[in-house]
């Protein structure tokens, strides 16, 4: 723990680096790029497709390891965790929601918001009591019993994000959440962030091509060609 | 409160097992029901190769015990009359007897209707027959009823003589006598037959006849002399270490024999060959292991967008892992369970061919009839072997999914 040196953010990256062996040569995807986010803050990551926003928000959802660079969080070096450690990490502190929806098709929308906490090893009766709740919250009570084939788009991307906030995460990860819906749908997702930042004082990093939703945000950061933009 | 934790987790991920195993993209589409059947087959075969030859050797074993007790204690040399006190003397030496009777044997012709044949006449106590032998289910016609008349023979012997209940016949012993000028003489007696018996063994059923002790010592002018003892344990299984035992004490004039002396080498034999017909129908389970083992290859590369957010979700490696693997455990459980079902059914259709036709050659096995007998420890032994097969089977396709990158898994959402 070395939080003198983050000065008391929540997640901070500090010179980051990517690359992909790409045969002889190296594809260098983030070059350089460093940020700091305060706890209940929503941030934007602006970009065009290639530009290597996807790539800092796996990054800094500890998804992916940067070529070089650090990430810290609440000062933690997240580079000194094993793997199974990081898992841990972030079933416990992070929430995702990715521009697909990647709920398992064989269990019910109701089992599907209940898996991060079952991972956790929590129990059983209360973990489904929970999710009824973020059911109920996202108006899919009639929807528990149903698998995601029987879901619509809009329906399905509020399953996917009660599930990535059963275990109360302090931050909400989310990759082009809003890429694959209608613009109805688009908007009552866009709306739904902010209503949830608000309600649950969380931290959110929104990754969007979607200028009119990066609009929202207080922060946005333009990602282009592997470093911030001005 | 870390128990309770990890109890739930474990409980979590034979719950993920179980679910995707029987999910629509796993059992019940594609190559996955055959593999698993092929498993089942392999098993229900190994319950089948293993209850047929545990059968034959418990079949030979209850005909040997039923028809000449556990143990048999013959005095060398001459026969003498010491019953009461030799009785007492075998129970101080071994308290697990149970019950014994003496016996004595004697070659004699049968002749009936023109026909003759050797036969061995087996004379018993009457009374005490029914505590050392067990041949109440082995009566095919007729009753155990045995007199100074009245005689027990094999089912080979009156179907080849046609003798039926209630018949009679004759039964000559060739006695030594100096005063002939062949050194002997015939002794005749006619004996009528009461049962018909299945003694379980080819040879028995074609030369055995037991009959009353004190008939046969009258027939063969004995006097109240007798061959030797039929001895009965409380536990079959002791029968060696008893026999043994019993050698040790009364020392050379004695030989004792228990039934697996008797047939030691058919015994050996059949051991031998439960070993290595077990290894035989094995590879049967081996080669459905490999299936499953490629099902469930192509079923973890197909998930790998499912692994990746289960992974997204805080499921480390060694979970991923664990979950598939338990996938494989529970391939193994539910297909030896379902394996030890048709295997009863084979066993079923065993037990009906072998009615319909003689399956098993009398001449050769010495017995042409058996029972199929599921032995616990064969059981165990299959359901084992075969979940821990299932179990090395899936550790190859489980490790290469669990070491999927998430970033990699997500690209194919």
């Amino acid at each position: 723990m070395d939080s003198s040196q983050s000065g008391g953010f929540l997640l901070e990256a500090r010179d980051i680096f990517k690359s992909y062996p790409t045969g002889s040569s190296e594809l260098l995807v983030l070059k350089g790029i460093s940020l700091q986010i305060q706890k209940k803050e929503a941030v934007c990551l602006l970009g065009s497709s290639g530009s290597g926003k996807s790539t800092l928000l796996q990054i800094l959802g500890t998804l992916d390891r940067p070529t070089s660079g650090d990430i810290f969080f609440r000062g933690e070096n997240m580079a000194q965790l094993s793997e199974d450690d990081l898992a841990i990490f972030r079933n416990q502190k992070m929430g995702f929601v990715f521009q697909f929806h990647h709920l398992i098709q064989e269990f019910s929308a109701l089992e599907n918001i209940m898996l991060p906490a079952l991972i956790a090893g929590d129990k059983r009766s209360d973990v489904a009591e929970k999710a009824n709740e973020w059911l109920k919250f996202m108006g899919l009570s009639d929807r528990a019993e149903h698998y995601p084939s029987q879901l619509s788009g809009g329906e399905l991307q509020r399953v996917a994000i009660a599930r990535a906030l059963i275990k109360d995460p302090e931050i909400l990860f989310a990759d082009e959440p809003t890429g694959n819906l209608d613009s109805e749908n688009s908007l009552k997702i866009q709306q739904l962030f902010f209503e949830l930042r608000q309600k649950l004082g969380l931290t959110i990093v929104v990754v969007t091509h979607d200028l009119q939703f990066a609009a929202l945000f207080p922060r946005v950061f333009k990602v282009k060609d592997g470093r911030f933009a001005q | 409160m870390s128990r309770f934790k990890l109890s739930a987790q474990f409980k979590f991920k034979v719950w993920m097992a179980y679910r995707l195993l029987f999910s629509k993209s796993f059992l019940q589409r594609g190559s996955a029901p055959l593999a698993f059947l092929g498993l089942v087959l392999g098993v229900a075969a190994l319950v089948a190769a293993m209850a047929v030859m545990s059968g034959f050797e418990e079949t030979l074993k209850s005909a040997l015990t039923d028809v000449t007790a556990h143990v048999q204690v013959v005095r060398r040399g001459k026969l003498v009359d010491d019953w009461p006190q030799f009785s007492k003397k075998l129970k101080t030496i071994e308290p697990s007897i149970e019950s014994m009777m003496r016996f004595a044997y004697a070659e004699a012709v049968l002749a009936n209707k023109g026909q003759v044949s050797g036969i061995l006449f087996q004379g018993v106590d009457g009374p005490e027959m029914k505590n050392v032998l067990r041949l109440d289910n082995r009566v095919r016609q007729g009753t155990l009823e045995i007199d100074k008349d009245r005689v027990l023979i094999g089912m080979g012997l009156a179907k080849r003589f046609q003798l039926n209940l209630n018949d009679s016949m004759y039964v000559v012993v060739p006695l030594s006598t100096p005063f002939e000028k062949s050194g002997f003489r015939r002794q005749a007696k006619p004996f009528i037959v009461s049962g018909i018996l299945d003694f379980g063994k080819n040879d028995w059923n074609e030369r055995l006849v037991i009959g009353d002790l004190k008939a046969l010592q009258d027939l063969t002018e004995i006097g109240n002399r007798y061959t030797g003892a039929f001895v009965k344990l409380k536990n079959r299984d002791q029968s060696q270490n008893v026999s043994a035992q019993i050698a040790q004490t009364l020392g050379p004039s004695f030989a004792i024999s228990d039934w697996y002396d008797v047939n030691r080498n058919l015994f050996e034999a059949v051991r031998i060959e439960r070993i290595i017909i077990f290894f035989v129908v094995f590879v049967i389970v081996v080669v459905a292991a490999f299936n499953i083992s490629s099902t469930l290859y192509v079923f973890i590369r197909q998930r790998y967008s499912d692994i990746a957010i289960l992974k997204t979700l805080g499921l480390s490696t060694s979970d991923v892992r664990n979950i598939f693997v338990g996938q494989g455990v529970l391939v193994g459980i539910i297909g030896t369970a379902a394996g030890y079902l048709l295997g009863l059914l084979l066993c079923a259709g065993f037990m009906i061919l072998q009615n319909s036709f003689s399956l098993i050659s009398g001449a050769v096995y010495k017995i042409d009839q058996i029972e199929v007998h599921l032995r616990f420890i064969d059981l165990l032994t299959i359901g084992m072997a075969t979940t821990a097969l299932c179990f090395l089977a899936t550790l190859t396709p489980a490790i290469i999914g669990s070491r999927l990158e998430v970033v990699e898994g997500l690209k194919n959402g």
